[in-house]
């Protein structure tokens, strides 16, 4: 069965597309920033270091800092991501009344953008883990684990959010104020060693969890995969991919009647 | 006998009426009175070919709507569609342009929408510029383009993407009269390689000058069909469009 509506002789042509369009979303970006590419360093950096001054007070753990900056970064593409995605379709609409091609393009290219963002400004936390000498190879092939599953979460949750936003015009507001929430429902600010156990069922609904310890494990070589929750995140992702698969799918024919 | 590149059968198309940006909340807390509009009723239709086709009719009378169906850009709720050949429209001046991209990077984007690949587009590259003649404004942002230089644009990419069906809707008008002669003989150069051309125009010279065969609309139903001739002069004795 096929996803979306692909064969292979237009593939070559979907990836033209998804190229163009992920190129587009870059250049719009920093059209009229004159730092351009810094701001991807700088944003995450600033909000490391104001987070971790305020946070180190009360929070006695070793490394703090780089705990943060393993989970903040990732947060900062989940959030940047989602918010964008959830308006694309609403706000690319000008793109679907020229003609028909592969609508989901335009969520994958904008979601694709912020993952190169995501990885260069990453960089920066390879460099001093490489400087500090707690860079090892299997910690790298986790990340990427980490950066896949959490990929495929936020391409799934957003093609539902962007999908609703074209008929309900209010959805990008709800997602901005369950982002307020969600952020501190994470394992972000702390990890799950400093959680009672029998907080845990909270965590059990938030497929964030497992892949922000999947994070901590493979910066700090700290954090826990906790077994019923590793399992039940894992299912609610499927479930929730599977979902705006399918919601996206039913209503993408008849977007431009709502724009 | 032509072959037949456009066919429609039984068409039909609704609207749901929203009077203000739909809201989820507001979805659930009003009872839900839907109010439909039918824009396009039954349509049957089939064109050749090489025609030369222009639609007629008042505001609001459905032109747009059919021409957005054949497009393929809008589906329709009920009917069948069959198109043959590749089909570009030009119905929104601002569709498939970003506004922040200047006018090159938009040829690129533009191109790949209408079909081009991304070699095709930039081998025409040169070709697509000279057309749409718009001066240094080719490396301004699309938003500090008039309507008349996104006309331009966007005329000139979709000719360049050698469609066999091109659509225009009422958006030529906007062109001066330089751009008009240029965009008519590009319109006859099309007839004589045998493609379909569809316009939609108020311009009654327009219609008479460059079309053989006329559509009129109304109320989402098609109400006449024929040789411009002949409708030209059921409009002349004052037949109410």
């Amino acid at each position: 069965m096929k996803i979306f509506d692909v064969n292979s002789l237009e593939l070559k042509k979907y990836f033209d597309f998804f190229w163009a369009f992920t190129e587009k979303e870059i250049k719009v970006r920093y059209k009229r920033a004159i730092f351009g590419f810094l701001w991807v360093i700088l944003n995450p950096l600033l909000q490391m270091v104001v987070i971790g001054i305020i946070f180190s007070v009360f929070m006695k753990v070793p490394d703090y800092f780089l705990l943060l900056f393993s989970g903040l970064l990732p947060w900062g593409f989940f959030s940047l991501s989602l918010s964008k995605a959830t308006s694309s379709f609403v706000n690319e609409g000008a793109l679907f009344k020229k003609c028909t091609f592969p609508k989901e393009l335009v969520l994958f290219s904008i979601i694709f953008s912020d993952v190169v963002h995501m990885i260069v400004s990453m960089m920066l936390l390879f460099l001093f883990l490489i400087f500090t000498g707690k860079l090892y190879f299997p910690q790298i092939l986790l990340f990427i684990l980490g950066i896949i599953w959490l990929l495929i979460f936020t391409i799934g949750f957003s093609l539902i959010t962007a999908t609703l936003q074209v008929r309900y015009r209010d959805i990008s507001f709800f997602v901005k104020s369950i982002l307020v929430f969600w952020f501190y429902a994470t394992p972000i600010l702390y990890d799950l060693t400093m959680i009672p156990k029998s907080l845990y069922v909270v965590f059990l609904l938030n497929p964030l969890t497992t892949i922000f310890e999947i994070f901590h494990l493979a910066v700090l070589n700290r954090g826990v995969i906790v077994g019923e929750i590793f399992f039940v995140n894992l299912l609610l992702t499927i479930l929730i991919f599977i979902l705006g698969v399918m919601i996206f799918r039913k209503e993408n024919k008849y977007f431009v009647d709502w724009l | 006998m032509l072959k037949t590149v456009i066919s429609l059968e039984k068409i039909s198309k609704k609207f749901l009426v929203h009077h203000e940006k739909p809201t989820l909340i507001e979805s659930m807390l009003r009872r839900k009175t839907k109010e439909n509009f039918w824009a396009l009723k039954n349509i049957n239709l089939s064109i050749k070919k090489g025609e030369l086709v222009g639609i007629m009719g008042a505001n609001g009378s459905g032109k747009t709507t059919l021409l957005e169906i054949i497009g393929g850009i809008a589906i329709a709720t009920a009917g069948k569609l069959m198109i043959n050949g590749k089909i570009v429209s030009i119905i929104d001046l601002e569709a498939g342009f970003h506004s922040d991209l200047t006018g090159e990077e938009n040829i690129l984007l533009n191109g790949l929408l209408v079909g081009m690949s991304k070699k095709e587009i930039k081998s025409r590259l040169k070709k697509i510029i000279n057309f749409a003649d718009i001066g240094n404004f080719i490396d301004s942002p699309f938003y500090t383009y008039s309507s008349g230089m996104k006309l331009r644009l966007s005329f000139s990419i979709a000719v360049h993407a050698d469609p066999d069906i091109l659509i225009l809707d009422e958006t030529l008008s906007i062109g001066d009269q330089n751009f008009r002669e240029k965009a008519y003989k590009k319109i006859k150069e099309f007839y004589n390689k045998r493609k379909t051309v569809i316009i939609v125009s108020h311009e009654m010279d327009l219609i008479r000058s460059a079309c053989e065969r006329v559509i009129l609309i109304k109320n989402g139903r098609i109400i006449k069909d024929g040789e411009v001739k002949k409708i030209m002069k059921l409009i002349d004795k004052g037949f109410d469009l």
